[in-house]
């Protein structure tokens, strides 16, 4: 315990030394990504989209001036779905919205608009939906409850059809809204990007620190002199994960920060933010036991960086950090499935954007990450014992 | 406990089928300063390494202190302090910080560390650069650093595998002076390895000389030197289709034994020398075979080291970049 805490110790003092350059190096990239992608939802002018319009009434002439004068969307009049469709499978058009006859008619039930969206482009389709929604809740108030009704029962509600390049025909009560689910409770992409490079600034941090100072202090002599004093050796491996852990989540926390600043939500409230804090720590714990791993059995620098961006860029990716692992192509699924990252993220964004976790999820949720954690910590343990002990 | 700082007997290391430690024994009395003197390769740092339990040794059995090195590492790694090949702080911590670090790794109490950093900054004399980042120190400063890092438990035994690689001549003797400081005003027990003859003559009490991973000779300086030859030593330096007239000459004129080493040739003189070497000189210019040069000095390690093993240390060591000064003879 006493030689732990003195290595963890020299561990945070060179952290701390290169502050700068240890915290930049794990956020520089996930910060670009929040501000720019994060940003860039807003920043869609002109989707352009096809109407096809049956109704020709005064109140769907109304609901498309309403939706062009969004800024965001530039409608094109097509008389014929089966055009419009067409122009939507070649990509021409991000979306297709087909109002129905009768819908200018002043009876107190409205017939459906329906929407045929190209889901392959959430940051386009996730601003087309709002400014559909937007839109559609000036004319129909039953959209609001619809969502929220909605929300609660699913965190990974699936888009109407998730198979790559389809369309899609939404026939939901009131409006075909539903689709924009796929974002959870926070309309914004933003929020929902940030949930996700949080984990990916804790995993990555914990990557870069504990197992490249394993690596290096065993290629510039350092260990070997903590070798002939007396200490157990496993506590140069404790510190190493401990240490990584500590400033993973030092990382973890700006991002987290950056992401608020910039307009992220944390819905969860205090609650929220312990359980924040209880998954970037099982993040990191794993992650820490990957890099551990690999700094006891890699002896170059360069290798270890490849090996390094070959686990987790994949991970990441997979994770739905960037997008929604329900948008990622069918043959990939299991893939993210297999993926405890995915559980951080999916744990994070729930109390971020949803605002809780339910009590099954939370066990699913930790469950994963706790055996991830344990199985890295096993086998770092092994590795360490063959190469060092 | 033992009368020996430390003792090996019989011990052998492989790699696979390399030997790197072929059967070694060796006794070092406490408050001895012994040299382990070898080219490049030779075991030296393998056998180090082994009494520390680094390495687990193939066969054969060293004790330290009277603990034996693989069932008692614990206790053995108390008694000694390392400095290793690779001279290692830890640059982005300060001087103090170093020591601390280390005084915790060896459970010292937080007080008892604070009196050691004084003592052992001033020792090194770096007591003004106590908040200063290692990693900004000299080459020097740095080595003086290990070193004292290496005393911060107060072990009864300083091991030190290459402490002067890579040191500028002022340095070096600065190291020199320090390791006797140590020795004398401490009683440390000093092991050193070392390919430089000069560090070896100057610093040592004994030496053993290793290649191959076996000890060749083992003695006082002196012992070894007078083992080579009472007198001097002539060194000729020839084209090599001429050495071998020239052994044959000096056999003939002379009654002298002379060995050959590529274009050297050396010769021992036990007689008073005077103007032996304008004989020779004269009597080579009679029989017309050209030299490049001729000398005479008292007997070096080098010549011992000649003798044992065929060949200079100078010529074993070339994968080593060696100072300039080194490559010059010894006295
Ligand atoms: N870990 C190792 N694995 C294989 N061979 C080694 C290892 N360490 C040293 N050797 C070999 O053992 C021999 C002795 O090495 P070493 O003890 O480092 O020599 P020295 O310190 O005298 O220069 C060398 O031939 C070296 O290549
Ligand atoms: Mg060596």
């Amino acid at each position: 315990m006493h030689d732990t805490y003195a290595l963890y110790i020299r561990e945070m003092l060179i952290f701390k030394k290169n502050i700068r350059t240890s915290i930049g190096r794990s956020l520089i990239f996930p910060l670009v990504l929040i501000l720019l992608l994060g940003n860039l939802g807003s920043t869609i002018r002109n989707l352009p989209a096809a109407v096809v319009n049956y109704d020709n009434g005064v109140a769907s002439i109304n609901f498309m001036n309403a939706l062009e004068s969004s800024g965001e969307i530039s409608i094109t009049s097509i008389t014929n779905q089966h055009t419009a469709l067409q122009m939507l499978a070649n990509g021409d058009v991000a979306f297709v919205l087909v109002i129905p006859p009768g819908f200018s008619a002043a009876s107190a039930s409205k017939p459906n608009l329906v929407v045929y969206i190209d889901s392959s482009s959430p940051i386009a389709s996730a601003s087309a939906i709002a400014a559909l929604e937007q839109t559609a809740q000036s004319f129909g108030a039953k959209l609001a409850t619809q969502n929220i009704a909605s929300r609660t029962g699913n965190s990974q509600a699936q888009p109407p059809s998730a198979a790559s390049g389809a369309l899609q025909a939404n026939n939901a009560p009131s409006f075909s809204m539903y689709t924009n689910y796929t974002y959870g409770a926070s309309e914004s992409y933003k929020d929902f990007l940030i949930a996700g490079i949080v984990i990916m600034v804790t995993a990555f941090g914990s990557m870069w620190s504990g197992g490249i100072s394993l690596l290096t202090d065993r290629q510039f002599g350092n260990l070997k002199t903590f070798l002939v004093t007396p200490i157990n050796r496993m506590s140069i491996l404790f510190s190493k994960m401990a240490s990584g852990i500590t400033q993973s989540m030092i990382s973890g926390f700006i991002a987290l920060g950056v992401g608020i600043l910039d307009g992220g939500i944390v819905a969860g409230g205090a609650m929220g933010w312990i359980w924040i804090i209880v998954f970037m720590f099982l993040s990191a714990f794993g992650f820490s036991g990957i890099a551990t791993i690999l700094g006891a059995r890699i002896n170059k620098i360069e290798v270890f960086s490849l090996i390094g961006m070959a686990i987790t860029m994949p991970m990441w990716f997979l994770s739905g950090a960037f997008l929604p692992t329900s948008t990622l192509p069918n043959f990939m699924q299991p893939f993210s499935i297999y993926n405890p990252m995915t559980y951080a993220v999916d744990a994070v964004r729930d109390v971020m954007l949803k605002g809780f976790i339910s009590a099954a999820n939370l066990l699913f949720y930790s469950t994963i990450l706790i055996v991830f954690g344990a199985v890295m910590a096993v086998l770092s343990y092994i590795a360490f014992k063959q190469t060092m002990g | 406990m033992s009368e020996y700082a430390i003792e090996v007997y019989d011990l052998v290391k492989k790699f696979n089928d390399l030997t790197a430690v072929d059967g070694i024994t060796l006794k070092i009395s406490k408050g001895e300063i012994f040299g382990l003197l070898g080219p490049n390769g030779a075991g030296k740092s393998t056998t180090i390494n082994i009494l520390l339990h680094l390495l687990e040794p193939t066969s054969g059995k060293a004790l330290v202190g009277g603990y034996d090195i693989v069932k008692h590492s614990r206790e053995v790694k108390k008694l000694i302090g390392l400095v290793p090949q690779e001279t290692v702080v830890e640059p982005e911590l300060t001087a103090e910080a170093n020591l601390r670090l280390f005084g915790r790794l060896y459970e010292l109490p937080e007080d008892e560390i604070e009196r050691k950093i004084s003592e052992l900054l001033k020792l090194a004399e770096l007591s003004e650069f106590r908040y200063k980042l290692a990693g900004t120190f000299s080459g020097g400063m740095q080595r003086r650093l290990a070193v004292v890092k290496a005393l911060i438990h107060d072990p009864s035994i300083l091991i030190l595998d290459e402490p002067t690689v890579g040191l500028d001549v002022q340095n070096r003797t600065a190291l020199w002076n320090l390791l006797k400081k140590i020795n004398r005003e401490r009683g440390v027990t000093i092991l050193l390895t070392t390919q430089y003859l000069e560090e070896a003559d100057m610093l040592c009490n004994r030496i053993a000389i290793i290649d191959h991973g076996k000890i060749k000779a083992l003695g006082t300086p002196a012992q070894l030197k007078q083992s080579i030859s009472k007198g001097f030593i002539i060194e000729i330096f020839a084209e090599q289709k001429y050495t071998k007239d020239i052994i044959a000459l000096i056999k003939r004129k002379f009654r002298l034994e002379s060995s050959v080493s590529g274009d050297r040739i050396t010769v021992n003189v036990s007689e008073d020398p005077v103007d032996f070497l304008g004989k020779v000189s004269s009597e080579l210019e009679k029989e017309k075979l050209p030299i490049v040069s001729i000398s005479m000095h008292m007997p070096t390690l080098d010549d011992v080291f000649l003798k044992i093993t065929g060949s200079s240390i100078r010529d074993t060591a070339n994968n080593e970049v060696v100072s300039p000064t080194m490559r010059l003879r010894g006295r």
